[in-house]
């Protein structure tokens, strides 16, 4: 690689002229010319036109002219102009230029040289020289920018770097050149086109998804089709050819039972069958004939000896008749003797009758009498202990009276002398309270001496010793020596001497009305009045018990006594004298002596009663008797009853005899009958004629099924079958030859696509290495000791670089500062133009304000880097700030 | 002298229907035209009958016209035609036979002989002795019943038999309707006329396979011939002469290319192919592009000469040369898909088929884009 910068002769590109006009602002044309082919810097401020500019050299590639979609290049109210883009360049060597103008001249034209170019071709061949794709529809986005999209940086993109874009732009670009140039040994002459050319031929026969289709489907479903006819005709082959053999079969079949005649042989045998039923039913019908006769026999046999048993009868009940009537005879002369018996047992019974009755009523007559008696001491008793009574009743009344009249004292209750205790103690209890509080005069006389103390007005001598209780004024007169007057103190002595007073007053009135002396007195009238009253009690109580009712009802009672037994003595007396000697009189045992003769007596009249009953019914019975005896003895004696006898005698016998001869005849015929089993010649006679029939059928079936077989084969359907499934057979074999053929070509060529795409998809990726080396080319500049490691996507991956303790540093590209993004984004777009420039593809960079987040430090850096790529590509730059770039070596161009 | 063509396995009905559709036509009329020849053979020699030792139709479905197409080729010659069914059309309860008499179509001339009866020929002075096929295939020898037969003397007894005969031919032929290999000797035939085997083969002096008058198969075996035979009185030995018949070749060609002459012989074998020929080409080995692409011609020219050429290249293996893969100029990937399918292609089995397949499809999409890319090259 050479940094040549000698354009003419290596055929780079070289813009030197770009003129705009009636675009955005740029009304009047707008000349840039003799631009360098290295490095053109453009200045201008804000909205001066250096995005315009850009605009429109996109516009003139990228946009089709007859785009509908670049409103935006219009300027602004002029809805008739046309914006023309004019551009000369160097290329191949040779001069090329390009007007382009939009809307309201829609126009392209392309020279080359003496080469004109007009139109969609003209755009078309840029497309291809340049590397980008136009959009079908709208507007051209990114994605068709191909390479220039990677070389033309807009404003504020440098930093972000999409190869995707232009992955198939580079590969054509890049491959197509021999030598050994490894960017170019990687790619593949044609391979596109190839790859074009065979997938077309691949989806000829294979869908996207590798499914058979087209012509291959076809073959597939012709083979199968056949297959399915084959299958049918060879059935239809094989059904022919079993048809034959059974014709075949058959006529054997025929031809053998032709020869055998089997009907005739079982027709032969059924007859012979029916010939022996009928000898048998014939053997049947005269055994039916015997049987009836011996049936007839046996009847008439049973009728005789009924007849003979008759008769035998008729002579037994004549003897049987006549012993009854000698037993009924006999019995009624028993039956007489018994009832003259009853007769004198009933006269008997009645007499005892008689008897007991007069014994009963003598005893009746006594027991009176006893009772009579007994009833007259009774009321003497009576009357002479109610006597005693009245006695003691009238003694006790006597003593109770006494009593009575003489009470104890004036009545005196237990509540009255507890009042007059009580009073008594009232009056003790005011004495001692008086005398508490009376003054105490206690003396000691000497002999002899006397005092006397007086108190309001009685007097009271003193003498010896002793105490006084002084309970007023007293004067003791001491004789000879005076008075002593003594006047108690204490103010309750006169109201305590008055309640004394008032007490003792109450109980001597209480005592007083009471007739008593005092409460001793009292106590002692009370002990007496209860004893009185206890003695009156035990008086009553004598009276009480010996005339409960009253002293007057036993009076009356011992009167009523006394007349009672009176009467009892002059009934007795009325009565009579008992008999002495009579036993005591037994009233009971004779009533029951009567009852048992009365028993005895009806008994017997009812026992002589039932026999005068059984004499008349023995009676009867023998007349009854005497006439049946005499009615068999004269059937007996009927002359010709005992010819009967012989004759039917005689006729049994030979009945008999004939009966037994025909009974073994017919057992012989039924035995015989019974071996010859003519069940079984009847089932002959069916299974034969059955099998006649079946024989005659199966004949007819034969001779049918034969000709219908004929008929079948004889159809013209079946002919040429054979000729047919011939056809059928090799068709098929046509068929899958050909699907055969097609799926190895259908196979082959999936294969070769599948490995070519692998291929090709294979070649881009090792663009690394190439464009690694480029990438190497630049970064010391910016980076000195760095590494930048490109990624599958072929943009910047990993920077790896110096850290600070010496020890290498690795960081994603993506994780760095915008500003670094940006340069390296810069060099990486160079490295790229390098190669495309190794592959002899044209390279225009444009940068619109780049490395403006530069530091001063890095952007001069990168003036290094950008003046290097600027030797081997023309580069367009365009800024804001033409103070920065002043010391690239080249004049900046302000825009007007 | 009496004197005899004998023929068989004539196979009428036949379609060929796995070959060409633009051959088989052809081929079947071939049988056809084929009596015609036997006809006029008889004729030009005035052999006293015309001896068809069965497999006279090749199906017993043949449709009528082909059945009249036959009786009507035999016109040509007016001496009698002795015809026995084979396993083809063997004299079924139903079969071509019946068919042919249902619908009136065998001329006089023509004797069917359908039972295993003496038939004499006394104008002729022969007693035929036939050995029909009555049903598809016997395991019994049919030609038995030909031990015991009484003729007249002075005539010839000639037999015709349609099967194969026990322990001469191939493995596996014997199996089904066996004939003594003794036999003319010992039913004492002057000649036995056999069918089955379609190449012309002679068992003995007294027995002959005739072979089929007009070949059907591929197989190498002799086949295209009918006899005259010659027989100068009863126990003379008969003089048996071969004639000719066929009127297309049948062959199957099969090379090994392992060096650069194989293919040289091959191409040459190709060139002389002419419209006579029928032919089964199985090429093996393996071959290099230029070799690839002249043998794609050679055979090229060769379909337009030929009756029909079948070929198979299945286990033929595409060798490119380094030559033919500098040749070719596939440079960058293409050139690692090449190496990659040679590789892959050197192996056996399916997959390596389809590399080979893949490579050749390569190659040829390569050469083709050179040759058009020179002229346009020259052009400019």
């Amino acid at each position: 690689m050479t940094d040549t910068t000698d354009t003419v002769a290596s055929g780079r590109l070289h813009l030197q002229r770009l003129q705009v006009e009636q675009l955005r602002r740029f009304r009047a044309p707008l000349v840039l010319a003799d631009l360098e082919p290295g490095l053109t810097i453009v200045a201008g401020p804000n909205e001066a036109g250096k995005s315009t500019l850009v605009r429109a050299i996109r516009a003139a590639f990228f946009e089709r002219h007859r785009s509908t979609a670049v409103d935006d290049l219009r300027p602004w109210g002029d809805s008739a102009a046309a914006p023309t883009v004019t551009l000369d360049y160097q290329l191949g060597g040779q001069p090329h230029r390009l007007v382009k103008s939009f809307l309201g001249k829609k126009r392209c034209h392309l020279s080359i040289g003496t080469r004109q170019l007009e139109g969609v071709e003209a755009e078309d061949h840029l497309a291809q020289q340049f590397g980008f794709s136009f959009a079908l529809k709208g507007a051209s986005r990114a994605e068709h920018w191909g390479i220039p999209g990677l070389l033309w940086v807009e404003q504020g993109t440098g930093q972000a770097l999409d190869v995707g874009h232009a992955r198939s732009h580079l590969h054509d670009a890049l491959q197509g050149r021999a030598g050994d140039d490894p960017a170019a040994a990687l790619a593949a002459s044609g391979g596109d086109a190839l790859l074009d050319q065979l997938r077309q031929q691949r989806g000829a026969l294979l869908t996207a998804t590798g499914k058979p289709r087209a012509a291959l489907a076809e073959a597939m479903a012709q083979a199968e089709a056949l297959q399915a006819e084959l299958a049918t005709l060879d059935a239809q082959v094989i059904g022919y050819r079993q048809q034959v053999d059974q014709l075949a079969t058959l006529r054997q079949q025929q031809q053998a039972d032709e020869a055998a005649r089997p009907a005739e042989a079982a027709a032969a045998a059924l007859a012979q069958a029916q010939q022996q039923q009928q000898a048998l039913q014939a053997d049947g019908q005269r055994l039916a004939e015997d049987q009836a006769r011996l049936a007839q026999l046996a009847r008439t046999r049973e009728l005789l000896l009924a007849q003979l048993a008759t008769q035998a009868e008729q002579q037994a009940a004549a003897t049987q008749r006549a012993k009854d009537a000698a037993t009924a005879a006999a019995a009624l002369a028993a039956i007489d003797t018994d009832l003259a018996q009853a007769r004198a047992r009933w006269e008997a019974a009645q007499a005892g009758q008689r008897q007991a009755q007069a014994a009963a009523r003598q005893a009746r007559q006594q027991a009176a009498a006893a009772d009579l008696q007994r009833a007259a001491q009774a009321a003497q008793a009576q009357a002479a202990r109610l006597g005693e009574a009245l006695q003691q009743a009238l003694a006790a009344q006597q003593r109770l009276d006494a009593l009575r009249q003489a009470p104890p004292g004036a009545p005196l209750s237990a509540g009255q002398v507890q009042a007059l205790r009580t009073l008594e103690r009232q009056a003790r209890d005011a004495a001692l309270r008086h005398q508490a509080v009376a003054t105490r005069l206690q003396y000691r006389l000497a002999g002899g001496v006397a005092l006397v103390l007086d108190r309001a007005g009685t007097t009271q001598p003193l003498q010896g010793d002793g105490e006084a209780l002084l309970d007023g004024p007293a004067t003791l007169q001491l004789p000879g020596l005076g008075t002593l007057t003594i006047t108690p103190g204490g103010q309750d002595l006169p109201a305590l001497a008055q309640a004394h007073e008032r007490a003792d007053e109450a109980l001597r009135s209480a005592l007083q009305r009471h007739g008593l002396p005092d409460l001793a007195a009292a106590d002692a009238r009370l002990a007496a009045l209860a004893d009185h009253q206890s003695q009156l009690a035990l008086a009553e109580q004598a009276l009480a018990i010996v005339a409960p009712q009253g002293l007057d009802a036993l009076r009356s009672a011992a009167a009523s006594a006394q007349a009672t037994a009176s009467q009892a003595h002059a009934a007795l007396a009325a009565a009579g004298p008992l008999d002495a000697n009579a036993p005591p009189p037994n009233a009971a045992q004779a009533e029951a002596a009567l009852e048992a003769a009365q028993a005895a007596e009806q008994q017997a009249a009812a026992a002589l009663a039932a026999t005068q009953q059984q004499q008349a019914v023995a009676r009867g019975r023998r007349d009854d008797a005497q006439r049946e005896s005499d009615a068999s003895n004269a059937l007996l004696a009927d002359p010709q009853r005992a010819e009967r006898a012989a004759q039917a005698q005689q006729q049994l016998l030979a009945t008999q005899a004939e009966q037994a001869a025909l009974a073994a005849q017919l057992a012989l015929a039924q035995a015989r009958l019974q071996a010859a089993r003519p069940d079984i010649v009847a089932q002959d006679i069916v299974r034969l004629q059955r099998s006649v029939q079946q024989l005659h059928t199966a004949q007819q079936q034969q001779r049918e099924q034969v000709l219908l077989l004929e008929n079948t084969l004889q159809q013209a359907g079946v002919q040429d079958l054979e000729e047919r499934r011939e056809l059928a057979a090799g068709a098929l074999a046509q068929a899958q030859r050909r699907m055969a053929e097609l799926q190895r070509r259908a196979n082959a060529l999936a294969l070769l696509c599948e490995r070519l795409e692998a291929q090709r998809a294979a070649t881009l990726t090792r663009l690394q290495a190439p464009l690694q080396q480029r990438l190497q080319h630049y970064l010391p500049l910016l980076l000195p000791g760095a590494r930048l490691q490109v990624a599958d996507d072929l943009a910047p991956g990993t920077l790896t670089r110096p850290g600070d303790g010496g020890a290498p540093e690795t960081a994603a590209v993506d994780a760095l500062s915008f500003g670094a993004r940006e340069q390296l984004g810069l060099i990486s777009r160079f490295a790229y133009a390098d190669l495309l420039q190794q592959a002899g593809r044209p390279t225009l960079l444009i940068l619109d304000d780049a490395l403006v987040h530069s530091d001063t430090g890095r952007l001069a850096q990168m003036k290094r880097v950008v003046f290097d790529a600027a030797q081997r590509h023309q580069l367009l730059l365009f800024t804001c700030h033409p103070e920065l770039w002043r010391d690239m070596g080249v004049a900046v161009r302000q825009l007007p | 002298m009496p004197l005899f063509l004998h023929t068989a396995d004539w196979q009428i009905g036949r379609l060929f229907a796995s070959l060409d559709a633009e051959h088989a036509p052809i081929l079947a009329e071939a049988r056809l035209t084929a009596v015609e020849r036997l006809a006029a053979l008889a004729n030009a020699h005035q052999v006293d009958a015309v001896l068809v030792a069965g497999d006279v139709f090749d199906a017993q479905t043949v449709s009528p016209r082909t059945l009249r197409r036959l009786f009507n080729a035999m016109a040509g010659y007016a001496g009698p035609w002795l015809l026995i069914p084979g396993n083809h059309d063997a004299a079924l309860a139903e079969s071509v036979w019946t068919r042919a008499q249902r619908l009136g179509a065998v001329p006089a001339h023509v004797h069917l002989l359908l039972s295993p009866e003496p038939r004499a020929f006394a104008a002729q002075g022969f007693v035929a002795l036939p050995a029909p096929l009555t049903q598809r295939h016997t395991h019994g020898d049919l030609t038995a019943w030909f031990d015991d037969a009484d003729t007249p003397s002075g005539l010839l007894r000639i037999g015709l038999a349609h099967g194969s005969v026990q322990g001469l031919l191939a493995e596996g032929i014997d199996a089904t309707n066996p004939i003594a290999p003794d036999r003319a000797e010992r039913a004492r035939l002057d000649y036995l006329a056999l069918g089955d085997w379609h190449g012309c083969k002679c068992i003995d002096a007294r027995t002959w396979y005739a072979g089929t008058p007009e070949p059907d198969r591929f197989k190498a075996n002799d086949a295209g011939h009918a006899l005259l035979v010659a027989i100068d009185g009863p126990g003379a030995l008969p003089q048996v002469t071969r004639v000719p018949t066929a009127q297309f070749h049948w062959q199957t060609l099969a090379a090994d290319l392992q060096v650069a002459s194989d293919l040289d012989a091959l191409q040459h074998a190709l060139a002389a192919l002419g419209p006579a020929n029928v032919v089964d080409l199985r090429v093996r080995g393996q071959i290099d592009l230029a070799g690839q692409q002249a043998l794609t011609q050679a055979i090229g020219r060769a379909e337009a000469q030929a009756r029909h050429l079948q070929v198979d290249l299945a286990d033929l293996r595409l060798q490119p040369t380094d030559d033919d893969i500098a040749a070719l100029q596939a440079d960058g990937y293409l050139g690692a898909l090449i190496a990659e399918l040679r590789a892959a292609g050197a192996a056996d089995g399916a997959d390596a088929l389809t590399a080979r397949d893949a490579l050749a499809l390569l190659t040829t999409a390569l050469r083709e884009r050179r040759a058009a890319d020179a002229p346009a090259a020259a052009a400019s």
